[in-house]
């Protein structure tokens, strides 16, 4: 059967599958953000926590995708959950990386004409400073989510939801005539989400972040 | 003119946590209301510092700073700042938000209405030359130095304060505009009144902008405080002859104008192929004119119109120098 033919055939498949690995990588790369987010502006002025946070945050990045979804079966069965743990806290390095990067770059003039129109620290903090850094963050997210996109293909392994089941599907199958045109599929489901990451972001930038010239 | 003293350091000192010397020595200085006071000197004076204490960006290590009568340490320093305006040498607007909601900021923080604050952005947007219609719905990218520095000015200007600090607020312009920019502060400034800090290391700028000067050495210390005129014709220590440089005759020729003298009468014949100036000029554009055209005397006329008004000497120029704490230019206007 040719690739295409297969496609027609499984598409209402492709389309749950896409839904799941959408919903997936949303909802971690959204605990992600907040947990990331919020954890640099705690950190991101004082040397020694911002240190550590960001070292953690990089070792949990160096254990392999692998190994963290075996080692969460445990604490978290099998299942979405446990995949949506992992991604998580692959998603917080490349986004704390650019908050912290934003937060402390932010325009020493811009910053010090707000203390001196008489702007609270809060009002500092929230109303230049964020501002400010949002388009770092943002980048910090899109990364994110595409790195994200890619991992939670793994999450088959421990029966996560999503395109995995068609690559590994296929895997499992090698010499079969239907294994390439699964792996195919996956890969392509892949790579049209990530498309429609890459352009909900360019979107929200549009959006949210004002014309420089 | 009466004096009012608006602001008055007492014993004002600053030294920075692990500094070994003073940034601010034992300061005391009245600042009169509604003047425009310079501060000058070279960098690490305690200049900047000075001003920011008075908007309590910088505490004083000792020492007290009176408002209108009330030690601002007992001022929130929130409140205080809405109060005073405040512009830097980076203009510092705000790259999220557009022109208008730039100037808007303290009226917004102060809790002003739509309609007023529409109002008086759109008022203040024209006073500085960047209209509203063209420019208010634009972003600080798109604007030039020197038009971001003037919606700088009307943004510290918002909320109608009555005092204005500016730190260094032409200094990363280019001089053609700085010049453009110095001219218009000093016109709105003879609408405004404001009590104007004005920081610079340039002692030009200092002179041309300041009814009064406040003159700071290497060493944190306030060294003079006078009109232009009185610097000039009686620098206080060595630093400030030093500071003020070559040219001091020159100097105060350009503060003084040829409508501020006594003029002879010009004679009932007329004064044949005497060059023509008129009242505005400075007394230093009349010199220029005397030694360029190698002529006697000068026919002073009135500006906009040929009717001669006196003349004016090649001695009347010393004498006028002779006279010191004459009324300066600024006075007079």
């Amino acid at each position: 059967m040719s690739f295409w033919g297969f496609l027609i055939d499984r598409w209402d498949d492709f389309l749950v599958l896409g839904l799941e690995h959408l919903a997936v990588v949303g909802t971690s790369l959204a605990l992600a953000s907040i947990l990331g987010v919020g954890l640099s502006m705690l950190v991101y002025n004082r040397s020694v926590p911002r240190a550590l946070a960001l070292a953690i945050v990089s070792v949990i990045f160096t254990i392999p995708s692998f190994a963290l979804l075996v080692l969460f079966i445990s604490p978290l069965g099998l299942g979405p959950v446990n995949v949506i743990a992992a991604l998580t806290l692959y998603g917080m390095l490349p986004i704390m990386q650019n908050a912290v990067v934003g937060l402390r770059g932010a325009d020493p003039g811009v910053l010090e004409a707000a203390r001196g129109l008489g702007l609270t620290r809060m009002q500092q903090f929230w109303k230049v400073r964020v501002p400010l850094a949002w388009p770092v963050m943002l980048t910090g997210l899109r990364v994110a989510a595409l790195m994200l996109i890619g991992i939670a293909t793994l999450g088959y392994t421990v029966l996560g939801p999503g395109y995995g089941e068609f690559v590994f599907t296929g895997l499992y199958r090698v010499g079969t005539p239907v294994a390439l045109n699964l792996v195919l599929a996956g890969l392509l489901g892949v790579l049209l989400v990530g498309l429609l990451s890459e352009l909900l972001f360019t979107l929200l930038r549009r959006l949210t972040t004002p014309r420089s010239s | 003119m009466t004096s009012e003293t608006l602001i008055s350091f007492r014993g004002v000192a600053k030294t920075y946590p692990g500094a070994t010397r003073a940034a601010v020595r034992e300061l005391s200085l009245d600042i009169p209301r509604g003047r425009f006071i310079t501060l000058v000197g070279p960098s690490g004076c305690g200049k900047t510092t000075t001003m920011k204490m008075v908007n309590r960006l910088i505490e004083p290590t000792s020492g007290r700073i009176v408002l209108a009568g009330q030690d601002i340490s007992t001022i929130d320093a929130t409140s205080l700042r809405r109060r005073i305006g405040y512009v830097i040498q980076q203009v510092g607007l705000f790259p999220h938000q557009t022109i208008e909601r730039n100037v808007a900021a303290v009226p917004r923080l102060l809790g002003w209405d739509k309609a007023r604050i529409r109002d008086r952005v759109a008022e203040l947007l024209d006073l500085v030359g960047v209209p509203v219609d063209e420019f208010g719905h634009r972003y600080p990218a798109q604007l030039s130095g020197g038009q971001a520095q003037r919606v700088g000015v009307a943004r510290a200007l918002a909320a109608n304060p009555e005092i204005l600090l500016m730190d260094e607020p032409f200094g990363a312009i280019d001089p053609i505009t700085r010049v453009e920019l110095q001219d218009e502060l000093l016109r709105l400034q003879r609408e405004m009144h404001k009590t104007i800090l004005f920081v610079t290391h340039d002692i030009d700028e200092a002179m041309k902008m300041g009814d009064l000067i406040a003159v700071f050495d290497q060493t944190a210390t306030l060294v003079q405080f006078g009109t232009p005129d009185d610097i000039l014709a009686s620098p206080a220590t060595e630093f400030v002859q030093r500071f003020i440089g070559e040219g001091t005759g020159l100097h105060r020729l350009k503060l003084r104008r040829v409508r501020d003298l006594p003029l002879r009468a010009a004679p009932e014949q007329g004064v044949p192929d005497a060059p023509r100036l008129p009242a505005t000029a400075t007394l230093h554009q009349a010199l220029d004119c005397l030694v360029r055209t190698s002529a006697d005397c000068l026919i002073v006329t009135e500006q906009d119109s040929p009717q001669p008004m006196g003349v004016l000497t090649f001695a009347d120029l010393q004498r006028a120098l002779r006279e010191a704490k004459t009324p300066t230019a600024e006075d007079a206007a």
